[in-house]
């Protein structure tokens, strides 16, 4: 179980920064909208997980070996990543919802 | 002891067949060396059998047990021909997840290991990595290992110490290597394996390779 939490940080982290910003822009954009905004953050989300596989896929393929060999397929190391990087984003969500506006903004 | 059986491989690109007969057998305790021009298949055959690769049909097994994934459950290791290992984090952290516990002691005690522990896979020389990454594969928690060419870019000395650690892990794992340097195969290699025209002739005599046209001569 250890080595698998270290191999799931060494996988996420050369992705971390680009989630934290796909996670920032939902996060604001919640405060900002309301909570009726939250479908599309999470397809922001999804989208920020796209651009993770991308990027991975063409600068670091080459150390997909390494987790090969470490006994872990490439998939389920995406999916330990994007479960675990949706938890922390639907935690932060429900910790600041009481900041979040309930109601649509309406200008004027 | 666990037998690796590799058996009615066939691969097509473009219509145009790559392997077609290839049959392989490895025991644990057993090292089998394949040989073979460029392009003959020998690295596709190895990604096929650790699972990289889809062939049009595979018959892949572990004492008769189908295995799809080779890499899944630590069934086996692949070392392949680039350099593998994740940058930015130190050697020893990274040997730690994939060498198999019982060999730590014995892989800390390779000189590698002690000129490269403290390094990132960016700091040491292409050949340090190279022979870095191959001591780990070896070492690995696999039962069988895949070597796709360890013995380019490594100097002579480091061949002739990766030999002995290849015999010394094939007491308890099975190892098929390939390699170019056909001297450091057959000298390493309970068996040799020759791939030719998409088929495996299985050589019980040296002069084979001189008969099937890889080699123009044996120097004795």
């Amino acid at each position: 179980m250890n080595n698998t939490r270290t191999l799931v940080w060494y996988f996420y982290r050369p992705v971390m920064v680009i989630n934290l910003i796909f996670t920032a822009i939902c996060i604001l954009d919640l405060l900002k909208i309301g909570m009726w905004f939250v479908v599309n953050a999470l397809i922001i989300k999804i989208v920020g997980y796209g651009g993770t596989v991308f990027y991975k896929n063409y600068f670091s393929d080459r150390s997909f070996m390494f987790y090969r060999n470490a006994g872990y397929s490439i998939t389920r190391m995406y999916t330990y990543i994007f479960v675990c990087d949706m938890a922390v984003f639907l935690l932060i969500v429900a910790l600041i919802s009481p900041f979040i506006p309930h109601h649509a903004h309406v200008k004027g | 002891m666990h037998t690796l059986k590799v058996d009615s491989i066939q691969l097509e690109y473009d219509g145009r067949k790559i392997l077609q007969d290839v049959h392989v057998t490895c025991r644990q305790g057993e090292i089998i060396g394949l040989l073979g021009r460029n392009g003959c298949g020998k690295s596709s055959l190895l990604k096929i059998i650790f699972g990289l690769l889809k062939p049009t049909y595979k018959y892949v097994a572990i004492d008769d047990v189908f295995i799809k994934k080779g890499y899944q459950g630590n069934c086996m290791a692949y070392l392949p021909q680039h350099n593998y290992l994740p940058n930015g984090i130190r050697l020893q952290k990274l040997a730690k997840l994939v060498v198999d516990p019982d060999f730590w002691p014995a892989f800390t005690q390779l000189p590698i290991y002690e000129l490269c522990c403290n390094k990132t896979a960016a700091e040491p020389s292409g050949g340090q990595l190279r022979h870095f990454e191959t001591m780990m594969v070896i070492h690995s928690k696999a039962d069988f290992i895949l070597l796709d060419e360890p013995f380019t870019h490594i100097s002579p000395i480091q061949a002739e110490e990766l030999k002995e650690v290849i015999r010394a892990c094939a007491k308890r794992k099975g190892i098929i290597v390939t390699d170019h340097q056909y001297y450091n195969i057959l000298d390493v290699s309970d068996r040799v394996i020759l791939l030719d025209k998409g088929c495996t002739k299985h050589i019980t005599d040296n002069e084979d390779l001189v008969t099937y046209g890889y080699l123009s001569g044996i120097n004795r």
